[in-house]
């Protein structure tokens, strides 16, 4: 097995984890598509050492977490600007939210309305709740990676929860 | 319901989500893009290090070659009547001119350029750092970055 051989395999095995962790952290398959072509770029760069390590898994969930959230402090610098603004942002999104969740209680289940659902929801909510549930990171974890406060993380969260939650029982 | 109870709802709601799978074109995509990285010749050098990196180089450079020019001369000072007391003549006068030629960029340097090098130097810093945040600001607000979706 040639090393070309051995890391097609690499991406293979890895590519729906990496793709996964940036389409939920970014909502947006595109730009999911490019942090994981990137990702997998680097490892490919230490493939030598990260190829037959037990902790692959780990550090490219780490280096796609790093890169979405790069991508997103970059491109998408005002997201942490408009969370400061309450309502008008959240009344915006729930407004999606809410034709989410009736388009997806027309066409299919409860599990597809969840994730239109979290993909609608603002990046301010939705990228520390991903965070917190997908990626298991503590909240303290997440403020110091976001660089927010402790209680801005907690707050978001729990609003993105409610959001939810109203998806899922198709309360607006 | 509270907070409690809604984080353990929506938590077992999330992870009952089926993973989302990554499109078919991710694959092609980064052998492509590695066989591109195999085939491009690797950058070396000076050129590719991290910025910060190549201006702490070119300083410890030009110290180097400050202290490289000063140990001569100071070597010169010695060298120069040890030469001409053991015979070598052309040898010393060679040594002497070489110091001449310090001396005169050593009293240039000390006239005209070493009491404007301070500010210089403070301007051009303090120029290189309003650019660097202008350019960091322009970059992190400039408009179109957030429409991708």
């Amino acid at each position: 097995m040639t090393d070309a051989d051995r890391f097609e395999a690499f991406v293979r095995e890895y590519q729906d984890m990496v793709f996964a962790t940036a389409v939920r952290l970014l909502a947006n398959p595109t730009e999911a598509e490019d942090i994981a072509q990137t990702v997998f770029l680097r490892a490919f760069e230490r493939f030598s050492s990260i190829g037959t390590s037990a902790t692959a898994a780990g550090w490219l969930k780490t280096v796609t977490t790093n890169l979405c959230l790069n991508h997103l402090a970059r491109y998408r610098a005002r997201w942490q600007f408009f969370s400061e603004l309450d309502r008008p942002g959240d009344e915006r999104y729930e407004t999606t939210v809410a034709a989410a969740s009736n388009d997806a209680a027309e066409a299919a289940s409860r599990q597809e309305a969840l994730e239109q659902a979290v993909a609608a929801l603002p990046d301010h909510q939705r990228v520390p709740l991903v965070l917190f549930h997908f990626e298991d990171m503590s909240y303290k974890e997440i403020a110091a990676a976001l660089g927010i406060s402790l209680a801005k993380v907690k707050t978001d969260i729990h609003r993105g929860r409610e959001v939810l939650k109203r998806a899922m029982t198709g309360v607006v | 319901m509270n907070p409690i109870d809604l984080e353990h709802l929506v938590d077992a709601e999330l992870k009952r989500l089926r993973p989302p799978r990554a499109p078919r074109t991710l694959l092609p995509r980064v052998l492509s893009a590695t066989a591109a990285e195999e085939h491009r010749q690797p950058a070396k050098g000076w050129s590719v290090w991290p910025r910060a990196w190549q201006f702490a180089g070119g300083a410890i450079a030009a110290l180097a070659l400050i202290g490289v020019w000063q140990l001569v001369s100071f070597a010169a000072s010695y060298l120069t009547p040890l030469l001409s007391n053991t015979g070598f003549d052309r040898t010393a006068s060679l040594t002497r001119g070489a110091d001449d030629i310090a001396v005169v960029v050593r009293v240039l340097w000390e006239m005209f350029i070493q009491p404007a090098a301070t500010y210089v130097s403070i301007l051009a810093i303090s120029l290189a750092l309003a650019c660097a945040l202008l350019w960091s600001a322009v970059e992190r607000l400039a408009p179109g970055g957030a429409s991708h979706r």
